[in-house]
């Protein structure tokens, strides 16, 4: 027996939806003004803090590009020059100036200009992280999923994996992978950035230990997270419903449930990312990577304030700029929230 | 929920707890334990260690573990033991810095911010903000750029930078509980506010306190090894710095990466299982449950059957017009290792295009039953045995895709609450479209189209513009006219309408009823699942009445209403509020469904049953008077032939 | 504060010096070569036949202190070495040959004046000739450089250009080892052209290469402090020295890493240390190495300033009667140290028998001479020491072995030569953990011994009868100068102004087809440019 549709009077339209422009734009807006205000406020507060403690060394930079043996004249007169005779204000003023526009002083130690370095380096951590992250992505959101559906074995052994994975330091497990797959089945570089318009291959296996390393101590939250909240979406009503109307399992999860798991994992994500961050410090000191982390080490240890300063700035507004995008990232995802 | 604040636990229940602490997770105890150990072995280093940090053995560098050296000997043959115990010291009283801190600053804040609010509790949003879009590993690295090796002062500035995390957490336990009456009811007792604090406030936040110094000493852990291993912290035999040793000797002796990194592993790992275990506990405890709810008692499938087989309920016209056929279906779910039936060997039929209501209290399966029959079964359920068969096909036992072929295309269903049926991520058009294409070959666009006559079909206004918004934009009402237009988008033979009208108002209610009799009088078969006489009445001819599990009743609607055949039909329709006689009170039935593990062998009404009698207690089949004229039909389950009215006074006679 | 920084040679010189001390050698090496019956050379090397290559990738433990030749410290040659071309070449055999000289001699008596004479075909990277005028300029901009080679040319007096490509270098006081100097061993003798000269930004900041060398940096392919790229040089005056279209070094602090590296095939050749000696070997990489650095402490408070005790020579000589050297060479370095109490190589310049049985392992004598000196109980006694290269390690083996004859030592380890040049320059430490490159005694004067000697000698400790000595030598004639030499040495092990425990190697891992990796006693310290590909 067939039912035939009565046709309602159909309005003359063209196919598929084009977006409506509805009332609401001003409150999204004034959102991500907000949300980018909070940005630029945290970069300015961290470097501000960064600068503070940088002038809190007992000598000054003066003093250790000087060294010890330098005289009392050489000092004042290298100070005068490097500005430190300017009230600190005035200091974090030139500096901050100086930074917006690609200027972010001289390198202590190489006395090169830590600006041009910045761009170099960072591109590789830029790298390191997306890798980490599509490493993270894929491991966790899959294993999270699949335990959801699955639940009971599985479900366990994603929570055992991610227990034991949150206690694994990066490092430890970077020297581990890098001892089994690149000494002894030499499967893979163990250390080292080849640029990728040197050659595309060899960029690419040699930003799989570390990625894999970085993705691999940063998953464990993500799957527990995805695994929580597709188990709490596969709970609703909506999806038993989609189910009765004959959708396939694959549409159900992929187009459905994982955008409605989505606001709580992007909120991992952004924690991931905070995380992965901070693990590009180690991870490029195992693997020996060109990067902005492995940099603020040898930094660090030479006492190299202005590189110390640029890294820490770039890294929080990293942060800043990834909570921004999950930010908007959400609103797309999140009908009610957009209107 | 929250317990009375003043009962204070006893030291034995106190005790108690903590064994039932231990048997619940040995996982957690064992964490403890090993943690306890770890720590004391750790203090006790200069006695338990068998070398000092720097002893040396030159004579004996990178050995393996020996009888002399446990765990093996690093450069200049030091021993590996001994400098993880001493080096201990170091990380752990590294991270007891932090963790100090960590609680000093964030629980006064966090409690400040709860109780006081106003400013302070800004001060601290705003603090937590930037804080945690700043990464620690950072801020340690420009402190120790600073004060070179300067430990101590980083961990300070670790517990300082995380502080902010836990004061949030302290800051929303505080509020709720300064929100708890018996909080108000102190304060007016005359409490300082401080005395408030320490004796109501306080016990409330040390639960989420240890959630989160576990996590944090954990996350200090990893932190303090990592600037060890980076060699920017302390320059002796720490945790981090044997990991360094070891990358650093690699190759002359792997084995050191070993004991260096199962210290570490192992003492996080425990961490976070305390962690863990903490949060669970305290979860539990906010819930005012214990963790793990005990069932009573359990019952594997057991279906108790009459006696006499039943006899399945037949649809009204003749044979070759059923469209369902449902045989001796029994549904089970997971309970506690084991399974519990919850409908028990059920028969009926359905005929084409014909509309047939499934009534009940809630908890005696119908939805179970409904859900079967698209093959769905929700919560882990499962058909045990029997047979469903739509038209020529048998869907027990079938692939998914042949039943998602049926789900949706030859069934449609309408579910009880319309708005949260709808993905609230999708516009509705893209919704019922995805069902259009999901069982056609149109294109995007002509789904699109064809979506939006859909909506037209279903009487909702503008489809075209409609077919834009997102669910939360729509009523109930309309939300339903939705369900329905995606149930009918490929022009089932059989709707199937769980309650679809509890959860509207009134007025909705009758143009809902409206829309499904004409789809009906369109020639689809309806089923419809509900506990309401009058929407019954409104829409079905016939309704099978359920009851723990079973069919107790099945015949004509008007006949149930009139006569009915078995006392819970009876009770249930003097109790319903749309065949009330007004200036009544409603009458209700005493006591409730029992839980399925729970269902006796006998009648299974029998224990609410105002006409009970002892032979109640062995089961009864349900039959087929033999005093029904054969046009009317009926089925009951009850051994008292004669029909009750209303839930009138008991009958003086009962016959043997 | 923005502005480029820029160079300030008088102010930078301690810093360099400092990491001069933490160099894993001072790269040093002596004319008069030590002719080592315990010649370690190793490695069979690769025997096939050069050819082209297209990349040579070489792993180094630490970028350079600079890159401009004059500024860079000699432990960091390599970084310069490929683009500025030296006057005299240090083959790896040890044999001085000519670069851009094509001959030298001294002039007269007394070693005060060096002839020279210039090839007349050798032009810079920028097409520019290099001729007297401009290797004078390239010398005297050195020499006022106070980077770390100036101190090598302190002496030199006055360049005189005698034609286009002819010029003598007249010196104050006598110098024996100037051709020394003047290889690529050292950044002295590595010629930058008038327009680095004039660019001393460009120069300093290495933003690009300023020499007439076989290779040319390229600065869109460095990451300062992680990778440096050369390629060839077009202009260069001889094409069959220029095995490789390009040339990388790669900074890998870590001795594993940088194995890692190779066993992967990421590098060719790295520099190794004894951490994976043992497992290079067992990889079947080449290796090459010579023990040449002596480690141990440098017992730089000889007056008793700041430890009263190290004041007396007994106390100085006790130390070196308390170290078991043997044990501890074994330990660290297994076959590849060779125990030492004197800061001479066996068979090198300066080499005393006698000085190699002064101090046997003898704690019994140790702890007697501390009671004669008054000191029956110890005493405490500051050392500095470095994390690097093994530095640490020595010291830290040392300690027990002067706990027993009751020396406590209170040890700091720093992390960065920075802190280390600080301890060592400002008299807060009487003891430092020292490592350093043998060298002809003439060169280690000035760097070690000398009153001016900057950082090593912290405490400008003068011994008359050293100076004496050492006046003599230079202005000696070679025949004569060895035993005078040796008599430094004897003097310097007799007044225990050190402790030296063992000499240690610089290794050099290279897969098995890689030509060209040797060093030898007189050329402990490779250069990339000897190395070749094979087939």
């Amino acid at each position: 027996m067939t039912v035939e549709i009565a046709a309602p009077p159909v309005e003359s339209e063209t196919s598929a939806p084009a977006a409506t422009t509805r009332e609401g734009r001003g409150p999204l807006l004034s959102f991500l003004l907000l949300a980018a205000g909070r940005a630029v406020l945290c970069v300015l507060l961290v470097s501000l803090l960064t600068f503070v403690l940088a002038s809190l060394v007992p000598g000054d930079s003066a003093r250790s590009i000087l060294g010890v043996n330098a005289t009392p004249e050489q000092y004042a007169a290298l100070r005068r020059e490097l500005g430190l005779d300017q009230p600190l204000a005035q200091q974090y003023w030139d500096w901050l100036t100086g930074a917006l526009h690609g200027d972010w002083g001289t390198s202590t130690v190489s006395g090169g200009s830590v600006g041009a370095e910045l761009l170099v380096r960072g591109r590789v951590s830029l790298v390191l992280v997306v890798f980490a992250i599509v490493v993270a992505g894929v491991l966790g959101v899959g294993l999270g999923v699949v335990s959801a559906v699955r639940q009971g074995r599985l479900g366990r052994f994603v929570d055992v994996v991610s227990l034991i994975g949150a206690a694994v330091p990066s490092y430890w497990l970077g020297l581990v992978l890098a001892a089994v797959f690149a000494v002894y089945l030499r499967l893979l570089p163990a250390t080292g950035y080849t640029p990728f318009g040197e050659s595309p291959v060899e960029w690419f296996t040699g930003m799989i230990l570390p990625g894999v390393t970085l993705g691999l101590t940063t998953m464990p939250l993500l799957a527990k997270q995805t695994r929580d909240s597709v188990s709490d979406e596969l709970q609703k009503d909506y999806v038993h419903v989609l189910r009765a109307r004959g959708l396939g399992e694959r549409s159900v999860l992929l187009r459905h449930v994982l955008r409605n798991a989505a606001s709580p994992i992007l909120t991992v994500v952004g924690l991931m990312v905070v995380g992965l961050l901070s693990g590009t410090v180690l991870a490029e000191t195992v693997f020996v990577l060109p990067g902005l982390g492995s940099w603020v080490v040898t930094a660090t240890l030479a006492h190299d304030l202005p590189v110390v300063q640029a890294v820490a700035v770039c890294f929080t507004l990293g942060v800043v700029l990834v909570n921004l995008a999950i930010d908007a990232a959400y609103l797309a995802l999140n009908p009610r929230a957009r209107r | 929920m929250t317990r009375p604040a003043s009962a204070p636990d006893g030291a034995g229940a106190e005790g108690r707890r903590r064994a039932g602490f231990v048997r619940r997770r040995p996982l957690a105890a064992v964490a403890v334990t090993y943690l306890a150990m770890v720590v004391a072995a750790t203090l006790a280093a200069p006695v338990l260690a068998p070398y000092g940090a720097d002893d040396q053995d030159l004579g004996a560098a990178f050995s393996p573990p020996t009888a002399e050296h446990w765990l093996g000997t690093g450069a200049l043959g030091r021993d590996v033991l001994s400098r993880l115990l001493l080096g201990g010291q170091v990380t752990l009283s590294g991270v007891a810095i932090s963790v100090v801190v960590f609680v000093l600053v964030g629980v006064p804040a966090g409690v400040a911010a709860g109780y006081l609010g106003s400013w302070f509790d800004w001060v601290l949003s705003r603090t937590w903000e930037v804080v945690v879009a700043v990464p620690a590993v950072i801020v340690l690295l420009v402190v120790l750029a600073v004060h070179p090796n300067d430990e101590t002062l980083a961990m300070i500035a670790l517990g300082l930078l995380a502080s902010p995390g836990l004061a949030r957490v302290v800051r929303s336990a505080t509020m709720d509980r300064r929100d708890a009456l018996y909080v108000r009811a102190a304060q007016s007792a005359g409490l300082s506010s401080l005395a408030i604090m320490r004796r109501h406030v306080v016990p409330g936040i040390i639960g989420p306190t240890i959630v989160q110094v576990s996590l944090f000493a954990s996350a200090a852990v990893m932190l303090e090894t990592a600037l060890g291993f980076l060699g920017l912290g302390v320059q002796r035999a720490t945790w981090g710095t044997l990991v360094a040793e070891a990358s650093a000797n690699l190759g002359q002796q792997p084995w050191l990466l070993v004991p260096s990194g199962f210290v570490i592993i192992s003492f996080v790992l425990s961490l976070g299982l305390i962690g863990d275990a903490a949060r669970d506990a305290w979860a539990a405890r906010m819930t005012g449950g214990s963790p793990l709810p005990r069932v009573p008692t359990r019952r594997h499938a057991d279906p108790a059957r009459g006696v006499v087989p039943d006899e399945p309920v037949l649809a009204g016209g003749d044979d070759s017009d059923v469209l369902l056929r449902v045989r001796d279906l029994t549904i089970a779910y997971p309970d506690r290792g084991g399974e519990v039936v919850v409908v028990d060997g059920v028969s009926f039929d359905v005929a084409a295009g014909e509309a047939v209501g499934l009534v009940g209290e809630s908890g005696c399966g119908k939805t179970a039953l409904a859900t079967a029959i698209m093959g769905l079964v929700r919560g882990g359920g499962r058909v045990v045995s029997g047979s469903i068969r739509f038209g020529d096909d048998e869907l027990v036992g079938a692939d998914e895709a042949t039943l998602r072929s049926f789900r949706g295309g030859r069934m449609g269903w309408i579910s009880q609450d319309p708005v949260s049926s709808l993905d609230p991520r999708f516009t509705i058009g893209s919704q019922v479209a995805e069902v259009v294409s999901t069982h056609s070959d149109l294109s995007r666009a002509d789904a699109w189209a064809h979506a939006v006559r859909l909506l037209g079909r279903v009487r909702l206004p503008n489809p075209a513009d409609l077919a834009r918004a997102y669910p939360h934009e729509l009523s109930g009402g309309m939300a339903q006219r939705v369900g329905i237009a995606c149930a009918i988008a490929a022009e089932p033979q059989l709707l199937i309408a769980d309650e679809p009208t509890t959860a509207l108002d009134v007025t909705v209610q009758a143009e809902i009823l409206d829309l499904l009799r004409e789809l009906q009088a369109d020639g689809m078969a309806v089923i419809l699942v509900t506990h309401d006489w009058g929407v019954l009445a409104e829409l079905c001819d016939r309704a099978l009445v359920m009851y723990a599990g079973q069919l107790v009743e099945a015949a004509a609607v008007d006949d149930l209403v009139a006569s009915p055949a078995h006392p819970y039909t009876a009770a249930l329709v003097a109790a319903n509020p749309s065949l009330a006689r007004r200036g009544l009170p409603l009458p209700t039935i005493a006591g409730t469904v029992p839980p399925p593990a729970e269902w006796p062998t006998g009648c299974r009404f029998a224990a609410r049953c105002p006409h009970a009698v002892d032979a109640c207690a062995v089961p009864v089949s349900l039959t087929v008077p033999d005093v029904e004229p054969p046009g009317r039909r009926r089925s009951t389950r009850c051994i008292l032939p004669e029909s009750f009215t209303g839930s009138g006074p008991r009958r003086e006679e009962v016959p043997a | 504060m923005t502005t480029h920084l820029p160079p300030h040679p008088s102010v930078r010189r301690s810093r360099i010096w400092c990491v001069a001390a933490a160099t894993l050698a001072a790269l040093t090496l002596t004319a008069c070569a030590p002719r080592g019956s315990d010649s370690e050379a190793a490695a069979g090397g690769a025997t096939g036949e050069p050819v082209a290559g297209d990349t040579l990738t070489v792993a180094m433990p630490s970028p350079p202190t600079s890159l401009d030749p004059a500024k860079n410290d000699a432990a960091f040659v390599s970084y310069t070495l490929l683009a500025y071309e030296p006057l005299i070449y240090r083959a790896s055999d040890g044999r001085l040959r000519p670069a851009l000289a094509t001959s030298w001699s001294y002039v007269g008596t007394g070693n005060k004046q060096l002839d020279i004479e210039l090839r007349k075909d050798a032009t810079f990277a920028d097409g520019t000739p290099v001729d007297a005028k401009a290797v004078k300029a390239s010398l005297e901009y050195v020499r006022s450089s106070q980077g770390s080679s100036a101190q090598l040319l302190s002496t030199v007096k006055s360049i005189d250009v005698r034609g286009q490509f002819s010029l003598s270098v007249k010196l104050s006081s006598p110098n024996p080892m100037l051709p020394d100097v003047l290889t690529q061993s050292y950044g002295a003798g590595q010629i930058i052209s008038p327009a680095g000269l004039a660019d001393p930004a460009a120069l300093t900041a290495g933003s690009k290469s300023f020499g007439a060398g076989a290779y040319v940096l390229d600065p869109s392919k460095t990451v300062a402090g992680d990778h440096y790229t050369y390629t060839a040089n077009q202009k260069y005056f001889d094409k069959s020295k220029q095995h490789y279209k390009k040339i990388e070094i790669r900074v890998i602090a870590n001795s594993q890493a940088a194995l890692n590296a190779l066993t992967t095939g990421q590098v060719d050749a790295a520099v190794g240390d004894l951490t994976t000696a043992q497992q290079a070997k067992s990889t079947g990489l080449q290796i090459a190495r010579i023990p040449t650095i002596w480690q141990g402490l440098n017992l730089i408070d000889r007056s008793g300033t700041v430890s009263k005790p190290l004041g007396d020579v007994r106390v100085r000589r006790a130390i070196n009667f308390a170290i078991d050297r043997s044990a501890i060479s074994k330990a660290l370095l297994g076959d590849n140290g060779v125990p030492t109490t004197q800061v001479a190589v066996p068979g090198g310049d300066g080499y005393s028998k006698k000085a190699a049985e002064q101090y046997p392992y003898d704690p019994e004598k140790a702890r007697q001479l501390l009671a004669e000196a008054g000191y029956a109980d110890g005493f405490e006694l500051k050392v500095l020491a470095i994390k690097l290269a093994g530095m640490d390690a020595v010291v830290q083996a040392m300690v027990p072995q002067l706990e027993k004859v009751g020396i406590k030592v209170e040890l700091t380890v720093a992390s960065d030569a920075q802190t280390y040049i600080a301890g060592a320059s400002d008299g807060s430490f009487p003891a430092v953990a020292v490592g350093y490159g043998a060298q002809p005694v003439h060169i280690l004067g000035q760097g070690l011994f000398l009153p001016d000697a900057p950082v090593f000698n912290g405490f400008h400790s003068k011994d008359e009868q050293l100076i004496s000595l050492y006046e003599q030598a230079a202005a000696a004639p070679a025949s004569k100068r060895s035993e005078l030499d040796r008599a430094i040495i004897e003097r310097l092990t007799d007044q225990a102004w050190f402790a030296p425990v063992t000499f240690a190697p610089v290794f050099y891992y290279a897969r098995p087809d890689l030509g060209g990796v040797k060093v030898s006693p007189d050329a402990p310290v490779a250069s990339p440019l000897d190395w070749y590909d094979t087939k």
